[in-house]
């Protein structure tokens, strides 16, 4: 019996590995954690996850759904494209905002002006609900 | 294992115990356990509702006469020799300390019940300039819902 059981829970160990690795909708960033947390909500319901990146070289790229888009006026009117095509299938779609503390603002700010024109763009007949990321520093 | 004990036995030996598989499943239930866990902070999110058009709703103040009628302004510019620090200015005849801690002062001394300028639904725009680092973007963010606005907003006209 011993065998199988080692068997099976490396299989398990297996899937749950590959099922992370699988996940590259979460790049490892340095989220913001302001102090004091105002009162935050878990995110809930389907959402769409944009992350800033850095390349490490300084230049940045905003990555959605495993896809990379530089970030400049072009990436961001792909960005623009796929979040307008998401929430005309699924209009209750929130757009998730990950970006590192230290990523500036002219970097962040396109993907939120891509998130209005995409509402604009799939006629949405409420606001376009934005969730901005953030984690709560230990002990707060 | 009954084998092994038959074995030990015919040997004339006692009962023997074998160690080795118990041990491989109690390191893959740690591996399991430490694979399973995930160490990194849970994420949390603030709501921000981008409507379509730029942000110019007025909300129905209960004493127009009293109250703040423009959305209210925040400027974040970045301060120190590295840009790491960030000045905060509101606009308006207002006296505010330019740091995220005096916004959250004058803001949570400004809205009804504990002040008289602002309405809770009254639009707060944040607005950066483009060097203004996310994480004091998300601070003066921060401030402001702590503070009770429930109408806060980032600039994003291009």
């Amino acid at each position: 019996m011993t065998p199988l059981i080692d068997v099976v829970f490396l299989l398990i160990v297996f899937f749950v590995l590959v099922s992370r690795i699988v996940d590259e909708d979460r790049p490892r960033l340095d989220l913001p954690s302001p102090v004091p947390p105002a009162t935050l909500i878990s995110p809930q319901g389907p959402k769409l996850i944009v992350s800033v990146v850095s390349d490490g070289s300084g230049a940045w790229q905003y990555h959605l759904a495993g896809a990379d888009m530089t970030a400049n006026r072009d990436g961001a009117e792909m960005l623009e494209r796929s979040v307008a095509a998401q929430l005309r299938r699924a209009p209750e779609t929130a757009i998730q905002v990950r970006a590192g503390q230290t990523t500036p603002w002219e970097i962040v700010s396109p993907v939120l002006q891509a998130a209005r024109a995409a509402g604009r763009a799939a006629a949405l007949p409420h606001p376009v609900r934005v969730q901005l990321a953030t984690t709560r520093r230990q002990g707060t | 294992m009954r084998l092994h004990a038959r074995e030990a036995r015919r040997a004339g030996g006692g009962l023997v115990l074998n160690m080795a598989p118990l041990i491989d499943v109690v390191f893959l239930l740690l591996m399991y356990f430490m694979v399973a866990t995930d160490f990194s902070p849970a994420e949390e999110v603030f709501r921000l509702d981008l409507p379509a058009s730029v942000v110019g709703s007025q909300p129905d103040p209960p004493d127009p006469l009293d109250l703040l009628e423009e959305p209210l302004r925040v400027r974040l510019t970045a301060a120190g020799s590295s840009g790491q620090a960030v000045r905060v200015q509101v606009e308006g005849p207002w006296d505010v300390t330019p740091s995220i801690k005096g916004l959250g002062d004058f803001l949570a001394g400004s809205v009804i019940p504990q002040g008289t300028l602002l309405v809770a639904e009254h639009p707060i725009i944040i607005d950066p300039t483009p060097s203004v680092s996310w994480e004091h973007v998300v601070a003066a963010f921060n401030a402001a819902v702590a503070a009770g606005c429930t109408n806060v907003t980032l600039e994003t006209a291009s």
